[in-house]
């Protein structure tokens, strides 16, 4: 079951054995899948399965202690976090992760220009640059959330800064989105908001999900990966680990 | 990030500043304002990296000093006197100066920084005190003539009044179109979460690098500036003790404003001199007030300005948090 299972299509991302440990604490021993390209994939796992030190490990934020991690095939173990995203990789985080006192266009428009030339433009006015806020207020009105555009991010309600938090990484058009607890703390009907956004998103992103809530796991995602104490004990797809005795005991206790 | 008002009241200040030599003013103030000009200059310059990249940098004053000792060393050993001459060699001595200690402080982050840099600056006056075939020790350099600009003779101090204030407006010019650019905009966003903009694909490290960088040529002209100003460089014009008046200046000026600092600049400027011809405990008085801003407007003398002037206008400072960045459409 942990093996590399081979799969048909273009493979996005692949995980080689990645292990991480702290000092004696072992957090991932040994964790390889693939993902292929297009593939809606959840990572489901009890609190503290290292499915969020997975994240870090894939984002380039932590360095893992052996294993390897490649997108569409390029080795990324050596690279620096930036330029992981400079290849096409984005992510969101668990606690939301934006820019508090900064307008919330210009939250967007930061997203919008990091993959741009002109980042290091240092001499011309940004409000030049009047096709990349017309982007950003197209990506806020899509979400609703025009109208708050020169509001600072810290005025928002949650549910508007999750949504926001998601926006930044969609705005880049990445190959691979990592999305860790997108509806974390939601309330229903943001948790819908929020499932809907991430449905709406053009087919070809490969996305792979870390979700408590299983409703929305089952909506978004096709196949799961289960971790269980950093190991993966179930990869398959949702009709087959949700009848998966060995995972229900680990994490859903039956209840599904 | 300019609006209407301030650029009104800026106008007005300017023409005031113009005028202000012409009107009889004592030969005295007319000098103490040339301080002002040099201290808001190296002040908007520490601005950049507070206010926008987020980076407490404790050696300005290392900055500032290497275009002083440059423009010094360059006039008194090469004979290098030219205005221009002179200015480009500050900047490019306090540039360099900035590539190599940025690149031990940028090796940690917060406290790390500051404390790195509060080192690094102690080291370099360290070096100006005891390089004594270079920089003459303690005893300084001493003999420095300003040089004619644009054959204009600036001897006099109410022509190097004049130089020193249309090297404040160009530094203001330049900051404020650095800081809103599109790497201003990173910048603040660094300053903010550097974690989410390495995510996004920014390279935190070279923005920061960058940003020391700008602010070290804004700094090192400053510095040259205040050789020629006072016609003597000592290790005082790169010691710790000026890295923190910056400091000082920055914040009762308004962290983040970049003009704010001339206000900043003005204040610390003639309370030290005003103050120290009627007490020697001028610097205890300066500190109360330093410690008062911090609790009272830690948003600076800007700051209060501001909510007290949109108090009287009837309009709720804390309304606007951000800065509108676009025309309404």
């Amino acid at each position: 079951m942990t093996a590399v299972a081979e799969m048909p299509g273009d493979v996005c991302l692949a995980l080689r054995n990645v292990a991480k440990r702290f000092g004696s604490l072992i957090v991932l021993e040994d964790v390889s899948f693939t993902v292929r390209a297009g593939e809606r994939r959840g990572i489901l796992g009890p609190n503290g399965a290292g499915k969020s030190t997975l994240f870090n490990i894939i984002a380039g934020d932590i360095p893992s202690t052996r294993g390897s991690v490649e997108l569409f095939g390029r080795d990324l173990t050596r690279l620096r976090t930036h330029q992981r995203a400079r290849l096409g990789l984005a992510r969101t985080f668990q606690t939301t992760t934006l820019f508090p006192k900064l307008s919330v266009v210009d939250n967007i428009v930061i997203a919008l220009q990091a993959l741009s030339r002109d980042r290091f433009q240092c001499l011309v006015p940004r409000r030049r640059f009047t096709a990349r806020y017309d982007e950003a207020m197209a990506l806020l009105e899509r979400v609703g959330l025009a109208t708050r555009a020169r509001v600072a991010v810290d005025a928002l309600g949650y549910g508007e800064k999750r949504q926001i938090e998601i926006l930044l990484a969609i705005a880049q058009r990445p190959k691979l989105l990592l999305l860790d607890e997108p509806t974390a703390g939601l309330a229903p009907g943001d948790t819908e908001l929020v499932t809907a956004m991430l449905k709406r998103e053009d087919p070809a992103m490969t996305m792979v999900v870390i979700e408590h809530d299983m409703s929305v796991m089952f909506d978004l995602v096709e196949r799961l990966t289960v971790l269980h104490h950093g190991r993966v004990v179930a990869d398959g797809p949702l009709a087959e680990i949700r009848a998966d005795q060995n995972v229900q005991d680990v994490y859903l206790g039956g209840k599904l | 990030m300019i609006d209407r008002r301030l650029l009104a009241f800026g106008i007005a200040g300017l023409v005031i500043a113009l005028a202000l030599p012409r009107l009889g003013l004592p030969t005295f103030y007319v000098s103490l304002l040339t301080q002002m000009w040099i201290y808001a200059t190296v002040a908007m310059s520490l601005d950049l990296l507070i206010g926008f990249a987020g980076l407490v940098n404790f050696s300005q004053a290392a900055f500032f000093g290497a275009g002083a000792y440059a423009v010094a060393i360059a006039a008194t050993r090469f004979h290098i006197t030219g205005f221009a001459e002179g200015l480009v060699l500050g900047i490019i001595a306090a540039v360099l100066t900035s590539a190599v200690l940025s690149l031990v402080a940028l090796r940690a982050e917060n406290v790390g920084f500051i404390i790195i840099t509060i080192a690094l600056n102690q080291i370099m006056w360290g070096l100006a005190y005891q390089w004594v075939s270079v920089s003459g020790g303690d005893n300084g350099i001493t003999g420095l003539i300003r040089p004619t600009v644009l054959g204009i003779d600036v001897t006099g101090n109410t022509n190097y009044y004049y130089v020193c204030l249309a090297c404040y407006l160009i530094a203001l010019i330049v900051l404020l179109a650095v800081a809103n650019s599109p790497f201003g905009l990173a910048l603040q966003a660094i300053r903010e979460t550097p974690r989410r903009m390495r995510a996004l694909g920014y390279n935190v490290w070279f923005y920061r690098y960058a940003a020391l960088l700008i602010s070290a040529a804004v700094a090192g002209a400053a510095g040259v500036l205040f050789a020629w100003y006072n016609q003597f460089v000592g290790p005082g014009d790169l010691a710790l003790d000026l890295s923190t008046q910056i400091l000082i200046i920055v914040i009762l000026g308004g962290i983040g404003t970049l003009y704010g600092q001339l206000l900043g600049a003005l204040i610390v400027v003639f309370l030290s001199n005003g103050l120290s011809s009627v007490t020697q405990r001028w610097e205890f008085i300066l500190g109360a007030i330093y410690f008062i801003v911090v609790m009272y407007a830690p948003d600076g003398f800007i700051g209060l300005a501001r909510r007290t002037a949109a108090r009287i206008s009837g309009r709720r400072a804390a309304l606007t948090p951000a800065e509108p960045l676009l025309d309404e459409r």
